[in-house]
């Protein structure tokens, strides 16, 4: 990975900060469609703002990931309305997904109105800005309401307008709730073709 | 207090239909479709050069044709022949023009061209379809027979798109002058020149034939009529020879009765032409010896009643010498006035044959005189008295002149390129993803690009994710 990239994550985890502001703050990271890179964007974000404000940066993954730590995770916040313990690298707080094989039926839980409400609320008192790597805005169920920012992740090779509109509509979310958009797997124009 | 999706939706329309790209984008645009610009500057230029490859080398003959208009029309021996002949008005010059280029180019002349010299398709110059449809053909066994009419059709038109005329246009003025140039694109070499020759032959033939054969049917015509006339009049003089023939036989025996006197005509011949004097003179000494008899006839029958008045002097009517001379005086006196009456008739019929020989006589000079000016202008070459003149025949092309087809190979790519980037501002103009910050911008309630990631090789992932990238 280049310097000029690793600059763009920072700069780019720099403007979500400043979209989200000093207040304790959960920002949901999803997009419209599978594979567009959530999980890349949000580690890559978590990782630089932790970089930037040490020990003040959680990073929830909602999906079983391979390699992941074993232990209690996001199904175990659902249940108890408690925060496990999960790891802290290099002054990011990370939880998995947890629950191992019930990973399955954690989209269902989703839609558990209150325990989704109870769990962000525990999160947004747990660490300043929470980073939650979400599913696709159509699974996210009744963690888009209580979230305080949503960010979206949008592949510029393949996302439409038509498919964000739409899922956005459905997942009914406004967009001053959109705290921005990240472009990946952006086309690099050189820079003698553009005249820089 | 937060705005809903659908509200935001009714604030602002779904897509503007604007285009994303402004002028300074256009590279980037090019960049992103830059597969398409390439693969179509590369499949223009294969195409080019798989057309040029496939082109069979042209060459072109070319001949000029100057026409005199002014000398056009019809020959003066046909005047008064037929009334359509005579038409006071006269086509313009630039009509005549066109009569001439479509004569040139009659598919009659091109079909007596292509049998003539044997030419075959592949000897023409076809256009790219032509020579698809035509390998095609072959192909699938469809190719038709060299006797087919519907083969020599296509070949006529074929042969009709490879050859062209035009007036030569004026260099100084908006006119063009009356000398045509005929162009012949020819696949080989050595035929352009002679198909070009053998189309000017059939067009020039053409030409004169036209008169030519009106001639000769005219004078056939006259030919017949002359015959008829020279027979009418052969016929009238003898008619008149009769007559005057009669007569002189009836005035002879008039006067044979009294004095013998004969009245025979000098020859009785029928005659034509010089003949005629001879005609002449027997008429005249038919007509002149009933004269003479019936003076004669006159005179003898007042010497007769003078002898009769001197006899009665000298003998009483009862004498048998007085009452001889009286009888014979009465029958003089019949005879006279017969022949006076009959000198009446005859001359009433000789006058009536002499208008009849005049008018037969005048029908016989005229189609004579026709007849002689027909023959002359027959027995002329026809291109002596052609009004086409052949400026420029038809020359053979040089060997270089059929590889034209370099600029073809130099415009492909650039016409690729063009056409690359058409398709490149076509496909963005339609393109619906999101690419940047314009299109994100125009979505319902606007959306605000954070930051971006370019694409990453999955070692670049690794790094940036650790262990557990997904």
């Amino acid at each position: 990975m280049s310097k000029l990239d690793s600059l763009m994550i920072q700069r780019t985890a720099l403007a979500l900060r400043e979209r989200v502001g000093d207040e304790p703050c959960v920002v949901l990271v999803s997009s419209a469609a599978d594979g567009e890179g959530k999980s890349l964007v949000a580690r890559a974000l978590a990782r630089a703002l932790a970089v930037q404000t040490p020990g003040r940066v959680g990073l929830v993954s909602l999906q079983p990931e391979a390699g992941a730590p074993a232990g209690p995770g996001w199904r175990d916040l659902l249940e108890s309305g408690q925060v496990p313990a999960g790891t802290d690298t290099d002054g990011l707080w990370e939880l998995a997904a947890g629950g191992g094989a019930l990973a399955a039926s954690s989209d269902v839980a989703l839609f558990r109105i209150d325990a989704v409400a109870q769990a962000v609320q525990a999160l947004r008192a747990h660490r300043a800005l929470v980073l939650v790597d979400g599913p696709t805005l159509a699974a996210c169920g009744a963690l888009v309401p209580q979230v305080n920012q949503i960010l979206l992740v949008v592949n510029s090779q393949r996302t439409t307008d038509r498919a964000l509109s739409k899922a956005m509509q459905a997942a009914n979310v406004a967009p001053e709730r959109v705290a921005g958009v990240v472009l990946n797997r952006q086309a690099t124009v050189p820079g003698w073709l553009r005249g820089t | 207090m937060s705005v809903s999706y659908q509200q935001a939706v009714q604030a602002a329309p779904l897509f503007s239909g604007e285009s994303a790209a402004v002028p300074r984008d256009w590279p980037a645009v090019v960049w992103r479709q830059g597969v398409w610009v390439l693969a179509c500057t590369g499949l223009t230029t294969v195409l080019a050069l798989a057309f040029i490859k496939a082109q069979v080398p042209l060459y072109t003959s070319a001949a000029r044709v100057w026409v005199q208009t002014e000398q056009q029309g019809t020959p003066s021996f046909l005047s008064g022949i037929t009334a359509y002949r005579e038409s006071p008005l006269q086509d313009p010059v630039n009509r005549k023009m066109e009569t001439e280029m479509e004569l040139m180019l009659s598919r009659t002349s091109i079909a007596s061209v292509i049998e003539r010299l044997n030419i075959t398709e592949d000897q023409l110059a076809r256009t790219p379809m032509n020579q698809v449809r035509t390998t095609l053909n072959r192909w699938l066994g469809r190719a038709p027979l060299p006797t087919d009419p519907v083969r020599m059709n296509a070949l006529v038109d074929i042969f009709l798109e490879s050859v062209s005329v035009a007036p030569q246009r004026s260099k100084t003025a908006e006119t063009a002058s009356n000398v045509l140039e005929l162009r012949l694109e020819c696949a080989d070499r050595e035929l352009a020149p002679r198909a070009l020759a053998a189309l000017l032959e059939n067009y020039l033939r053409v030409g004169a034939q036209q008169n030519r054969r009106l001639g000769e049917s005219t004078s056939r015509l006259i030919e017949t009529k002359l015959t008829d006339a020279r027979s009418e009049l052969a016929q009238v003089e003898q008619r008149m020879v009769d007559l005057a023939m009669s007569a002189s036989g009836q005035g002879a025996l008039t006067a044979g009765a009294l004095d013998g006197v004969s009245a025979a005509p000098r020859d009785i011949t029928p005659p034509i032409g010089n003949a005629s004097l001879r005609i002449d003179l027997g008429m005249e000494g038919g007509t002149a010896g009933h004269s003479q008899a019936v003076s004669l006839l006159r005179s003898q029958t007042l010497e007769m009643q003078a002898r009769l008045e001197e006899m009665r002097q000298l003998y009483t009517d009862d004498a048998d010498n007085v009452r001889s001379l009286r009888e014979r005086l009465n029958q003089a006196r019949q005879r006279l006035s017969q022949g006076v009456r009959e000198g009446v008739r005859v001359g009433a019929q000789m006058a009536r044959l002499e208008r009849e020989r005049a008018l037969a006589q005048d029908r016989y000079v005229e189609l004579q005189k026709k007849y002689d000016q027909i023959d002359l202008y027959l027995k002329l070459n026809p291109t002596e008295a052609d009004s086409r003149v052949v400026v420029d025949a038809p020359q053979l092309p040089l060997p270089e002149e059929g590889r034209k087809r370099g600029s073809l190979a130099m415009l492909a790519p650039l016409a690729g390129l063009l056409l690359g980037l058409l398709v490149a501002g076509w496909r963005e103009m339609t393109d619906r993803r999101l690419h940047g910050a314009i299109e994100l911008a125009r979505l319902p309630g606007g959306l605000t690009v954070l930051g971006s990631l370019p694409r990453l090789s999955d070692a670049q992932r690794q790094q940036l994710l650790g262990a557990r990238s997904r």
